[in-house]
């Protein structure tokens, strides 16, 4: 009997990301997700700028590389010239957050029937841990050796709050992956946001706050609690967003 | 999936591959070149000062090159079509006759770089210009037409 196995939605190749990086893991949940959701072959990713730019080497799907910050709408072209198949973007805090931000804001106003994967690790991972409109108040990155002053580089960016005060998306959850009970919170999020596209419902973003060990300069362990201690503190987990469920609160 | 994915970037990471991806556009942009470059000769048959100009400006130019001609100054004019592909031909051709070009320009000078590199810096370049949305008018170009042919502003 097979206990374990690779997502057939995984490509067979090694990935690139550094030891104990929380990437693969969101990887690996979406993987699972095509897979049980049945929907490898009509799947398209669209990969970001950032570690994950690579992506379209990882997903066994049809992979498109958007530049940087414009992967909605490049998901918008392809989900509105092709709404038979399953769209989805997978995106990083610089990519969604900074460059990207009139996109995400946007393409969630209008509902584009999107599903959008939003990997939150606080700061620039691939260009070398530079200060994210992500990081926390006091964050040390390579731009803010003395910690992040919010009186020179203001507040983080929260894309659940800010795009809940729309009306436009369907569904926005935050979750994390720094251990197996939050991998399976993620994996059920992921998997509702991907379910909403196929039953036609508009924009689902899960932001799931990741680690970034290398830029953090911690090892992979202190990363996953620093998740605990310092992350989820400034972005609580929880369901943001979700339409269909309020519509029902109404009719009750 | 059955079909083989298909994977759409420009994103090309292993050196070996890029350097050969490299080569093959810069053929492609060298064949632009030579297949695409287009210019107006004005006037250029035995002109002695050339005056360089295009769009509005090489309008207004054409005036100045008109006037500079009845007062008997043997000028003309060359006017790029295209500015990439620039047209080097007609300027490489026109150094068997003109001894000084003028760039007529609305910007601080920006032709002017590609008029020396065309003809290889072996004559003297002046700018003439207006800009932030301003125009020469034919009397300011025919002055430094004038110039030029009074052996002044070199
Ligand atoms: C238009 C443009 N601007 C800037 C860059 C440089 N750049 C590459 S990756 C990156 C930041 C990516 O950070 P994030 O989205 O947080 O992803 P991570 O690497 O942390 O996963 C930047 C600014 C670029 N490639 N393109
Ligand atoms: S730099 Fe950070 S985000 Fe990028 S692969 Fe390494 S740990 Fe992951």
């Amino acid at each position: 009997m097979v206990v374990f196995k690779k997502p057939h939605a995984l490509s067979d190749v090694p990935l690139h990301y550094c030891p104990g990086c929380t990437h693969g893991i969101v990887h690996r949940l979406v993987a699972e997700v095509i897979d049980e959701l049945g929907i490898e072959g009509k799947t398209i990713g669209i990969a970001p700028v950032g570690c994950s730019v690579m992506a379209y080497n990882y997903f066994e799907c049809d992979m498109i590389e958007a530049a940087h910050g414009r992967a909605p709408a490049v998901a918008t072209g392809v989900k509105r010239a092709n709404p038979d198949n399953i769209v989805f973007t997978y995106q990083g805090d610089g990519d969604l957050a900074s460059i990207g931000t009139a996109e995400t804001v946007h393409s969630a106003a209008r509902n584009e029937n999107i599903t959008v994967i939003f990997i939150n690790n606080a700061i620039y991972g691939m260009t070398g841990g530079q200060m994210a409109p992500t990081s926390l108040p006091g964050q040390v990155t390579q731009t803010s050796p003395y910690g992040r002053d919010v009186n020179l580089c203001g507040y983080p960016v929260k894309i659940c709050e800010m795009l809940a005060q729309l009306d436009g998306p369907e569904y926005l959850e935050r979750v994390t992956v720094n251990n197996v009970k939050q991998i399976k919170n993620a994996k059920r999020a992921i998997k509702k946001a991907f379910q909403n596209q196929i039953d036609g419902k508009g924009f689902s973003l899960i932001e799931v706050i990741s680690s970034c060990p290398t830029n953090w300069g911690m090892t992979p362990q202190a990363a996953l609690k620093w998740i605990d201690e310092k992350m989820i503190p400034y972005y609580p987990l929880g369901v943001y967003k979700d339409r269909s469920a309020e519509k029902k609160e109404d009719k009750q | 999936m059955e079909r083989k994915r298909n994977i759409i970037n420009s994103l090309s990471l292993v050196p070996e591959e890029l350097e050969q991806f490299n080569f093959a556009r810069y053929e492609k942009y060298a064949e632009i070149e030579r297949t695409e470059a287009r210019a107006e000769e004005y006037r250029m048959e035995d002109a002695e000062i050339c005056v360089a100009a295009f769009g509005i400006a090489s309008r207004v130019s054409r005036n100045a090159v008109d006037a500079a001609r009845e007062m008997g100054i043997k000028v003309g004019l060359i006017r790029p079509i295209t500015l990439w592909p620039f047209p080097v031909d007609p300027f490489k051709r026109s150094l068997s006759t003109v001894k000084k070009y003028i760039s007529v320009e609305l910007n601080m000078g920006q032709m002017i770089e590609d008029v020396r590199l065309a003809t290889e810096c072996r004559r003297p370049v002046t700018l003439c210009n207006r800009a932030g949305g301003m125009i020469p008018t034919p009397e300011q170009v025919l002055e430094a037409i004038k110039a030029a042919a009074n052996g002044g502003e070199q």
